[in-house]
């Protein structure tokens, strides 16, 4: 009861905040790019829309769990709501996992609405409505908790902005996973290849999750693929969520 | 012997032994910078009763505030044991047993003030329609039924600080901590609170609140406590730390000869035309007749009231020595 209290909370914040400004502008970008690119796409107007339309879906997620998820635990202690809630019977894991969930419900019902925003600008135009661009928008999702796990992370100590530029490096760098590990392979020198080898480790592999290229070209997915993405997004998010809470379990408030 | 917690958390039995709160060399020690301390509470040791309203006083910075927050799980301790109700800080689920009410609390701006109270409640684990039932007898209690729809954020800072104890009692705790719980209000807002911190001893609660406002312990505290600087200077009863005083008597006296009296220094005039002076009062009667030797005439011999204020200030200047 406890957790589901505070998932809510945090999603009626989300909500009555000003997300739907967020989703207002994908909306109108989704719908504008299509319009302005379909006719100079020469027959492959399918593809263009998807990829815009998966493309979008995703960036329009990483920017809301940045925003959102730097902000959370810093607004608690900087408006001093966290006495209020803290000195309720609640233990600090609890506020964090309540907190980061009632994110990740924000998001997930977020990307729902993009998505059938999508379906119907997709539909619209090209009659065409493939149900296994849901398996990306999946994967998607997968990524975003990813990240809304770095934000919540860095957000337990550090500000808003720091927080924000952190989870955003991680991103990137984890988006170009395959390229580190290349270049590690690559370089022959014992300790610069040692250190590229662990942070290779250390960093989400981020390019697991983008099979947008894949389904919009119609490639099948593997279940194996599937299972693989799903709990590495789940194992590498319990970790954070575990460390930030180690780190806010010892914190004077 | 044994009273039942009416709340849905667990049950616990009150015997003779067991404190409301219990305090052991408590010490707090801030990290402030780089490796530089401040000791913001030195060895505190201080023991709660159930059933007593205990005033917490001392100056700004006095740490107050931290203990509060130690007592409540906010702020680990450096050194120290704190017991609620017999059991650890460490257990959580002893905070269905206590209520707090921050200092200068404030509360979610995109929640109205039900909202707050309902959120408070699931924190407690309230069942639903228990928590409708108490969130309404409590509205009508710190007088907030009107603006129950109205968002936080359009409350005044009186308002806040009632829904802050409505909050603070929406799980019917058996220890009610309070941090300033009189700032920010006006006179009849206070008369109200100092009424509901009466009514709460009268429900079997104990009360715990801070304050540097002296007056407002004077009426309604049974105990109090002076910290300063992060010691505990003084716990007891204010009737007995007030007649513990030495005393002094003034002397007012009307001179008509023409010799100042030669006796006594620091002799004022008063507004109506006579004199005045302020002596212990062991010397009083040597100095009433020597006055009268050389012609004085007595008006009058009042002991010195000494205001709780002069008695904080005396404590605190002892200290300081
Ligand atoms: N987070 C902190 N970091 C460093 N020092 C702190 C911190 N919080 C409080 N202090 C210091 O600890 C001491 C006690 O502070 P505390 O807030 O407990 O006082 P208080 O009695 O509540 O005062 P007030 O009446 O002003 O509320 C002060 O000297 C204060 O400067
Ligand atoms: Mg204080």
């Amino acid at each position: 009861m406890k957790i589901r209290t505070l998932i809510l909370n945090t999603f009626k914040e989300a909500v009555r905040g000003k997300i739907f400004l967020i989703i207002l502008g994908f909306s109108i970008v989704l719908l504008v790019g299509s319009k302005v690119l379909v006719p100079l796409s020469l027959g492959e107007e399918r593809r263009i829309i998807m990829n815009i339309g998966l493309g979008s879906i995703s960036m329009f997620g990483i920017l809301l769990a940045i925003l959102i998820g730097s902000q959370l635990v810093y607004n608690e202690l900087e408006r001093k709501t966290i006495y209020f809630v803290l000195s309720k019977p609640v233990k600090r894991q609890t506020f964090i996992f309540g907190k980061f969930l009632g994110l990740l419900l924000t998001l997930l019902v977020v990307i729902l609405i993009l998505s059938c925003w999508f379906y119907f600008v997709l539909f619209w135009l090209t009659r065409l409505h493939p149900s296994v661009l849901l398996v990306a928008i999946f994967f998607s999702f997968l990524e975003i908790m990813i990240i809304t796990g770095f934000s919540i992370f860095f957000s337990t100590f550090t500000s808003p902005t720091l927080s924000s530029i952190f989870t955003l490096f991680f991103f990137i760098i984890g988006r170009l996973a395959p390229d580190i590990q290349l270049l590690a392979s690559k370089i022959k020198e014992p300790v610069s290849h040692f250190l590229l080898q662990i942070v290779y480790y250390i960093i989400p592999n981020l390019s697991n999750f983008n099979i947008r290229g894949k389904v919009v070209y119609a490639e099948p997915v593997g279940l194996n693929h599937i299972l693989y993405s799903v709990s590495y997004a789940l194992i590498y998010t319990i970790i954070l969520l575990v460390l930030s809470c180690e780190i806010f379990r010892r914190k004077d408030l | 012997m044994g009273s039942e917690s009416p709340d849905f958390g667990p049950i616990f039995y009150l015997s003779n032994d067991m404190h409301a709160l219990e305090i052991v060399s408590l010490s707090k020690a801030y990290l402030s910078g780089f490796l530089k301390k401040v000791q913001a509470l030195q060895e505190i040791s201080l023991t709660i009763e159930e059933d007593e309203i205990f005033g917490f006083l001392g100056p700004n910075g006095a740490g107050k505030t931290t203990t509060l927050k130690i007592v409540t799980g906010l702020l680990k301790p450096t050194y120290g044991d704190v017991k609620i109700l017999g059991a650890p800080l460490s257990q959580v689920n002893i905070r269905k047993q206590i209520g707090f009410l921050p200092e200068h609390p404030s509360y979610y701006n995109h929640l109205t003030g039900f909202e707050i109270l309902d959120f408070a409640g699931g924190l407690c684990c309230i069942p639903g329609f228990e928590r409708k039932k108490r969130i309404e007898r409590l509205f009508d209690r710190v007088r907030l039924k009107e603006v129950r729809n109205v968002r936080v954020s359009e409350y005044s800072k009186g308002m806040i600080q009632r829904l802050g104890i409505a909050q603070a009692l929406i799980n019917n705790p058996e220890l009610v901590i309070l941090d300033e719980p009189l700032s920010g209000l006006d006179p009849i807002g206070r008369k109200e609170l100092k009424d509901i911190i009466i009514s709460l001893k009268d429900e079997g609660k104990t009360v715990f609140f801070s304050t540097h406002i002296l007056a407002d312990v004077e009426m309604i505290c049974n105990r109090v406590g002076i910290l300063h600087k992060g010691r505990l200077l003084k716990v007891g009863k204010l009737n007995d730390f007030l007649s513990d005083t030495k005393r002094n008597v003034i002397i007012t006296f009307e001179f008509t000869g023409r010799v100042k009296p030669t006796l006594i220094q620091n002799v004022n005039p008063t507004a109506e035309g006579y004199l005045n002076v302020t002596i212990e009062k062991e010397k009083q009667n040597t100095i009433v007749k020597s006055l009268q030797n050389e012609g004085a005439s007595i008006i009058s011999i009042v002991p010195e009231t000494i205001t709780l204020e002069d008695f904080f200030v005396a404590e605190i200047k002892k200290d300081e020595n």
